[in-house]
């Protein structure tokens, strides 16, 4: 009985082992790990986590999203370089964050963009500047215009090399005024700084007074310009700064990356998932919800649009 | 929002199981780790915030501020008992707690502190609730300058920390400070990192926190070894009555209610915990009492005055940390590590946009000080065979719970070295007697101070160049925290007096540990 028992269960470790190499053994056959270098809670987790919850069904595996702070972001950034090129290791990274990482000599980071296979841009947030309602400053010229006279202050929702930061060191560079960037630690100070009135205005971005903009309760905002190449869609009365007559464009924008290695049957498989994902209603719905707005580039596109931003942040100096 | 709308709102996030169970267990783990003599509340919350990384929010900051109040009180437990401080707060309880075992009132010395432990929790919840929102909403009207004289205010407390030794006290302030230097600074100028650019974020300040309370307590414990053989001394026979009789308990209100109103203004002071709490409450009673020479030989007074206070602490505690991200304590410290870990961030927005989430936690930790006395009633007496835990296997527990709580942190090996690092570092200025605590005060004021004196100077100069001094000096607010600065430098002043006077009289108290 024992050896029937024994053999029985021998023929169903064969059969099932025959079950096995009957799939296909496209990828993925395993769960996919999105590396987000940013903690939990934050813009960059919120956007990494919506991708992976719709890129899961797409590739019929598990996304999950695993983050790993520290190091200026480098830690995570590194971990997706050191993965191997079979597709199971993503990573999520954020631009300008990421060139101005690298760009700062005193970081002494080995890497620039181009290290990376640079899957999509995905979440484009477009920069805008905001005033308070009863600001004497109506338009975007009328700000201007004041900043050639004298040094104001606008706050900026980060440091030296945050995207807010560089579209203020941009305008004092292309029009010769002499505006302050705040050097806020984080959004919310900057709208501190803005609500207490000892700036003059708020640069941030579109996500942030999505929702506000239009509104007249307490805590609402006037929007003088969005610096994109067209209206945002999340609002879209403003004018954007080109229609005003500023060339300049700036915005925060989260994207996908992957070690150089990465396969290109794997990349094209991925491409593809996320372009079905950006056609998916549901996807953008829950994105704008979030103030997330969606805009993917691929391939070239992206890299060109990276490139622009490296270009931008190199002529102004910065370290 | 008025408190009403946010009380109203938090009653949804308040009934989830999950933040039932965040209470429960709260209440009931915070005793446990309270009464365990070397594991106080905040070691207890800082190995914690990692589990609760897949908690709601509500259930998670629920759960530690239970964890606080209930660990505070169940330390009482184990000083009534065994005669050893179950957390630095109950220090100052052994007094006239043991000595009530001693005369076989075990059950009645429990029994008041559970009831002033109760009174002052619920006191200070209470204060909380109230003063909480009016000042977060003051807070709008904060700006960097602002900030960083509160920062600056929390700094010059530092002193007050060390009430044994003022240098020891700055000295392990300036370690903080230096440590909260390195990474990348406001301008994004790479400060102390050596190149290495994992130090860029600088030093992340749970694993540090771990490695502080935790390890070094491990440290220490595991030393001791050889020299006691058991934490417990001699079993109480516990007998009694344990709610106290209706004419002594309306004879010990007004004590009570003084020392709780006393602790809850302690607990906002920056640094300014319990064990402080506790000893200036046991002052109030002595001076106030008519039989003075009766303190240390087990009357009721010094059992619900030192517990009164060190429980109101928990909620004053809270206070600046939710509205000002300025924690009130080394405890409430920790829970600002939780706090961010959860997306909240102090400020309004706890009290706007997290109105819901915010209310619960205050409404829940007021529920758990409530049922904290029930747990007390019922199971107080047990409490003291947890202490019974041999060492041997506690030890290699906690040190393990510490590692994957720092690995947890940020999920690389480096917060484990950072663990480790500041393990060490906790052990060796415990032997030579400097307190940990306020290098952590200054790990986070410092950078904060750092940052907000950067964006005031930015800020002055788009205001026709003035200097950042000439800013802060224009505006009311920053006048009076100038004024406060000046009254705070002479508070470790009078809390060393108070303290050294009472260790004069009555003599080392247990393991007299520092405030961790």
């Amino acid at each position: 009985m024992k050896k029937f028992a024994a053999l029985a269960l021998a023929v169903l470790l064969a059969l099932s082992l025959v079950a096995c190499g009957g799939k296909k053994k496209e990828w993925p056959t395993g769960d996919i790990t999105i590396i987000c270098p940013f903690a939990a809670g934050g813009a960059m987790d919120r956007s990494a986590r919506l991708v992976a919850e719709f890129l899961g069904p797409k590739l019929g595996v598990n996304v999950t999203v695993s983050n790993v702070e520290g190091g200026g972001n480098w830690i995570g950034y590194g971990q997706v370089l050191e993965a191997k090129g079979d597709g199971y290791i993503l990573g999520f990274s954020n631009y300008p964050g990421q060139v101005g990482g690298y760009l700062n000599p005193k970081n002494n980071i080995p890497h620039t963009f181009k290290s990376f296979t640079n899957v999509a841009d995905i979440v484009h947030d477009p920069g805008i500047i905001a005033v308070l309602p009863d600001s004497p400053y109506q338009t975007l010229g009328d700000l201007i215009e004041a900043g050639k006279k004298e040094a104001l202050t606008i706050s900026t929702g980060g440091a030296t090399g945050s995207d807010d930061d560089v579209l203020i060191r941009l305008i004092n560079q292309k029009y010769g005024t002499q505006f302050v960037p705040g050097g806020n630690k984080g959004d919310s100070d900057a709208k501190t700084a803005l609500f207490g009135k000892v700036v003059v205005a708020q640069a941030c971005n579109v996500s942030n007074y999505y929702d506000k903009y239009n509104t007249t309760g307490e805590d609402a905002v006037r929007v003088l310009a969005v610096f994109d190449n067209e209206r945002s869609s999340l609002m879209p009365e403003i004018a954007t700064a080109k229609e005003q007559g500023i060339d300049l464009v700036s915005s925060s924008d989260r994207g996908m990356v992957a070690c150089k290695e990465l396969d290109p049957a794997v990349l094209e498989k991925i491409v593809n998932a996320l372009k079905e994902i950006e056609k998916d209603p549901k996807f953008i719905e829950t994105a704008n919800k979030q103030g997330m707005g969606i805009h993917m580039l691929f391939g070239a596109d992206f890299e060109a649009f990276i490139q622009g931003v490296e270009d931008n942040m190199k002529s102004l100096n910065l370290w | 929002m008025t408190i009403w709308e946010g009380i109203s709102q938090a009653f949804a996030h308040l009934f989830t199981l999950q933040a039932a169970l965040g209470l429960v267990i709260g209440v009931v783990g915070g005793m446990i780790i309270g009464a365990l003599p070397g594991l106080s509340a905040t070691m207890g919350i800082a190995l914690l915030i990692p589990i609760t990384y897949g908690m709601d929010q509500t259930a998670a900051i629920l759960m530690m501020a239970a964890i606080y109040t209930s660990a505070v009180y169940g330390g009482s437990i184990s000083a009534i008992l065994i005669h050893t401080p179950g957390t630095p707060s109950s220090a100052a309880t052994c007094l006239d707690g043991y000595p009530m075992t001693q005369k076989g009132e075990a059950l009645h010395a429990i029994g008041l502190s559970t009831t002033a432990s109760v009174i002052g929790g619920i006191i200070s919840a209470i204060a909380l609730l109230l003063i909480a929102p009016p000042l977060a909403r003051l807070s709008l009207n904060f700006q960097a300058p602002e900030y960083f004289l509160i920062a600056f205010f929390g700094l010059t407390l530092i002193g007050s920390l060390a009430s044994g030794n003022m240098l020891k006290g700055l000295l392990a302030g300036a370690i903080g400070l230096v440590v909260g230097l390195i990474g990348l600074s406001p301008e994004v100028y790479a400060r102390f990192t050596f190149g290495n650019f994992k130090l860029n974020g600088g030093i992340d300040l749970i694993p540090a926190m771990i490695g502080l309370f935790s390890i070094s307590q491990v440290m220490v414990l595991g030393e001791e070894r050889g020299k006691h053989s058991s934490t417990v001394k001699e079993e109480a026979v516990i007998q009694g009555r344990f709610l106290p009789p209706a004419k002594e308990f309306v004879g010990l209100l007004p004590l009570i209610l003084e020392c709780s109103v006393v602790g809850v203004f302690i607990g906002i002071l920056p640094g300014a915990g319990g064990d402080i709490a506790s000893w200036v409450g046991l002052n109030l009673a002595k001076n106030q009492s008519k039989h003075k020479e009766l303190f240390g030989t087990g009357i009721p007074e010094g059992v619900a005055a030192p517990e009164a206070a060190n429980n109101a602490v928990t909620g004053g505690a809270l206070i600046p940390l939710l509205t000002l991200g300025i924690p009130g304590s080394s405890t409430a410290a920790v829970m600002l590590g939780g706090l961010t870990i959860h997306g909240l961030n102090p400020g309004f927005e706890l009290f706007s946009k997290f109105a819901g989430i915010t209310y619960a936690v205050i409404i829940g930790f007021l529920v758990a000080n409530i049922l904290m006395g029930l747990v007390g009633w019922a199971a107080g007496r047990y409490l003291t065979k947890v202490s019974k835990v041999p060492i041997p296997i506690l030890l290699p527990c906690i040190a393990m719970l510490s590692i994957i709580g720092a690995y947890a942190t940020k999920q690389n090996m480096f917060t484990v070295y950072v663990c480790l690092i500041f393990g060490l570092l906790g052990f060796l200025m415990r032997k030579y007697g400097i307190p940990t605590a306020p290098v952590v005060l200054a790990l986070i004021l410092g950078p904060m101070a750092d940052e907000q004196i950067y964006q005031g100077t930015m800020q002055a100069a788009g205001m026709g160049g003035i200097t950042f001094f000439q800013y802060m000096m224009s505006r009311p607010i920053c006048l009076v925290l100038l004024g406060l600065i000046v009254l705070g430098l002479f508070s470790p002043l009078i809390s060393k007096l108070i303290s050294k006077s009472y260790k004069k009289k009555y003599g080392e108290v247990g393991e007299a540990a520092e405030d961790i």
